[in-house]
């Protein structure tokens, strides 16, 4: 986090305001707390019966006619969807799905000669750049549009203007031919009706109605998005699109059930890689994350940063509990420290996931287990000294106070350390 | 039964250990604002920390030994103040009872009622995440460093919640830490301000290290500053 060039100013930072003035516009407007409060008790519901909502959901969907596969881990999941859509590359057209991103499963498929489309904007702008998204719902937020248009234009072969307006119609121009064409459709899912077997897919640009509808449709979901009833999905649909876009409701709101009438072969494969884990222990309550990012736009850290900072695909504030158990190889050891504990996360969550509470406890097994940073260890032990008597404590205190008085010599002592690590 | 022998009352100043750092002036003047106050002559705290850097770091066990420790002196007081919301918060966490422990600014703002008589002067009143005022204590706060001060507080010109200090966080972070109190700096000379005040002494000691152009104060040195003490 502290490698790469920090401007002032961030395209994430106007996005993220951007968005959070949009989100109180709509939660003035409802009882948004009762929303809250409706919707944390759907998702506790999940994370206390997850096993059992997971088992109901799979014998609905697949009594509806719908194919059901489970992934324990990432790599099995992407020998699921391949051992549906068959081994001969192909164009494959791809929906937003964080935990095809989290599986890698687009760069698995174009290692085998796949051509894979993302369809939607901002997950195409990254695609094209080679990133990771830099925010689980606005994939590119950390671009400007200036940016964009260097990039697709790149893409493209041909100059495009910095206009939004522009850079969409040639998105479209782009991917107007592989959405009509394409066998396959990858798409992911917000939420999965355990009683009904049904899946839920919300949307804005209209991408995720050709994945869904394509001749083969592979789902490819985590176990933890199931919640037990269809009543429940309002106070999580208000939530969600309040969270993540600021809009009342998305565009498109699909809900896809009983295949056979429009002839979509469909296959949901249902990834665990850690979510069991997950909800099984201490940190639980990250279980109820509903991936609207809230959390991400609201917290300080992640506005002058972006998602990129944190290296692992689930950014931010819930990224910092989520990716030890979603993507352990990725997380940063240091990741519980991105964070000045300011309690924003915990505070604006439309599921009331005490993050910066739990993030905190993350600090402490860090410590329990001897792996917080030397630097950190270190600056606690003359604290503790300097709680004494003595020559020693008068010492600590002693250097603890030219520190505080002089931050450059805490600059210097990390360029000094950096420079003899190196 | 004989009543217990009469121990004079005895009060203390508990002198964080960012403000004997950064901000070393700003202990006479809590000291004059705790004597107009009605707290004259009170003695240092013996004790330099209390325990929060610990507590930020993860070191759960070594915070709580930091604050057993405060709270087995502050025994010898009848009251110990406290000028940093954060500091306060956490031994108010730590300790089994409040005992002792004051906020020093309640106790300013309770009692004094000299008012300014120099030209009106407009400020950024800092806030701490961890403030442990809620919304309407903090507006009354805010009404009497205007009316005590002559000041004129600007509105929040941004919306990050933090400005990058977190103790710990912009010690390991300090180029992403300085980036974002920056944004905060820039947007509060915008809007006009020109002085940075808090009773805060860790974010204000962030602020101070990366500002430029905007005079950074604490609380008790700028309401001394304006003649009321």
């Amino acid at each position: 986090m502290t490698l790469v060039r920090i401007p002032l100013d961030t395209p994430t930072r106007k996005a993220a305001d951007v968005t959070l003035k949009k989100r109180g516009e709509v939660v003035a407007r409802v009882d948004w707390e009762r929303f809250r409060d409706e919707a944390t008790a759907a998702r506790r519901e999940t994370t206390e019966n997850l096993d059992a909502l997971v088992e109901e959901f799979a014998r609905n969907a697949t009594a509806s006619g719908m194919k059901v596969v489970r992934a324990a881990d990432g790599e099995a999941a992407c020998r699921a969807v391949m051992a549906e859509i068959g081994e001969s590359p192909e164009i494959v057209i791809k929906s937003k799905s964080m935990v095809t991103e989290e599986i890698g499963l687009r760069h698995h498929m174009e290692k085998l000669g796949f051509t894979v489309f993302e369809t939607d904007l901002g997950e195409w702008i990254v695609q094209v750049r080679g990133e990771l998204p830099a925010h689980v719902t606005a994939p590119a937020i950390h671009l400007s549009t200036a940016e964009i248009a260097q990039s697709l234009s790149g893409a493209l072969g041909r100059t495009l203007p910095p206009e939004p307006k522009a850079l969409a119609g040639a998105a479209i121009d782009h991917l107007a031919k592989p959405l009509r064409g394409a066998r396959v459709g990858i798409s992911g899912a917000n939420f999965l009706i355990a009683e009904t077997g049904e899946i839920v897919v919300i949307e804005n640009e209209g991408n995720a109605y050709f994945c869904t509808s394509a001749e083969t449709n592979v789902v490819v979901t985590g176990i933890d998005k199931v919640i037990r009833a269809r009543r429940q999905l309002p106070p999580l649909l208000r939530v969600l699109t309040a969270s993540a876009t600021g809009q009342p409701q998305t565009v498109y709101t699909h809900v896809l059930g009983r295949p056979g009438g429009d002839g979509v072969r469909r296959t949901i494969v249902l990834v665990d890689n850690g979510r069991r884990d997950l909800v099984a222990g201490p940190y639980a309550d990250a279980g109820r994350c509903i991936r609207c990012g809230a959390c991400m736009v609201a917290c300080p850290v992640f506005r002058q940063v972006s998602g990129h900072g944190y290296k692992t695909v689930y950014p931010g504030p819930i990224g910092i509990l989520v990716a030890p158990f979603l993507e352990p190889q990725a997380t940063p050891s240091d990741a519980p420290f991105y964070s000045t504990l300011c309690g924003a996360c915990s505070d604006i969550c439309p599921v009331r996931i005490p993050i910066s509470e739990l993030i905190a406890r993350r600090r402490e097994d860090l410590w329990k287990s001897g792996k917080t940073p030397a630097a950190v260890r270190q600056a606690v032990g003359l604290f503790r000294r300097a709680q004494g008597s003595g020559p020693s404590a008068s010492i600590a205190r002693r250097i603890l106070l030219a520190v505080l008085r002089h931050p450059a010599l805490r600059r210097g002592v990390r360029v000094l350390r950096a420079g003899m690590r190196r | 039964m004989s009543a217990p022998p009469h121990r004079p009352s005895r009060t203390a100043l508990f002198v964080p250990c960012s403000t004997a750092g950064s901000f070393p002036g700003d202990v006479d003047a809590q000291r004059r604002l705790l004597s107009l106050a009605g707290h004259p002559g009170v003695e240092t705290f013996p004790v330099f920390c209390c325990g929060q850097p610990a507590a930020t770091a993860g070191d759960a066990e070594g915070a709580r030994a930091m604050g057993r420790v405060w709270a087995e002196r502050a025994k010898e007081f009848d009251a110990v103040f406290v000028a940093s919301a954060t500091c306060c918060g956490q031994l108010r966490r730590l300790l089994e009872a409040e005992g002792p422990l004051r906020y020093a600014p309640d106790a300013w703002i309770e009692t004094i009622r000299a008012r300014c008589t120099l030209p009106r002067v407009s400020i950024y009143l800092h806030r701490p995440c961890h403030d442990i005022w809620d919304d309407a204590r903090f507006e009354a706060y805010r009404r009497w460093v205007a009316d005590t001060a002559g000041a004129v507080p600007i509105d929040r010109p941004y919306n990050d919640p933090c400005c990058g200090f977190g103790g710990v966080f912009s010690t390991l972070f300090d180029e992403t830490a300085g980036a974002m109190v920056g944004h905060r700096l820039k947007a509060i000379e915008k809007a006009g301000a020109s002085v940075v005040v808090s009773a805060e002494p860790g974010c204000l000691g962030h602020f101070a290290a990366h500002a430029s152009t905007l005079r950074v104060v604490p609380l008790a040195t700028f309401l001394v500053s304006r003649g009321i003490a």
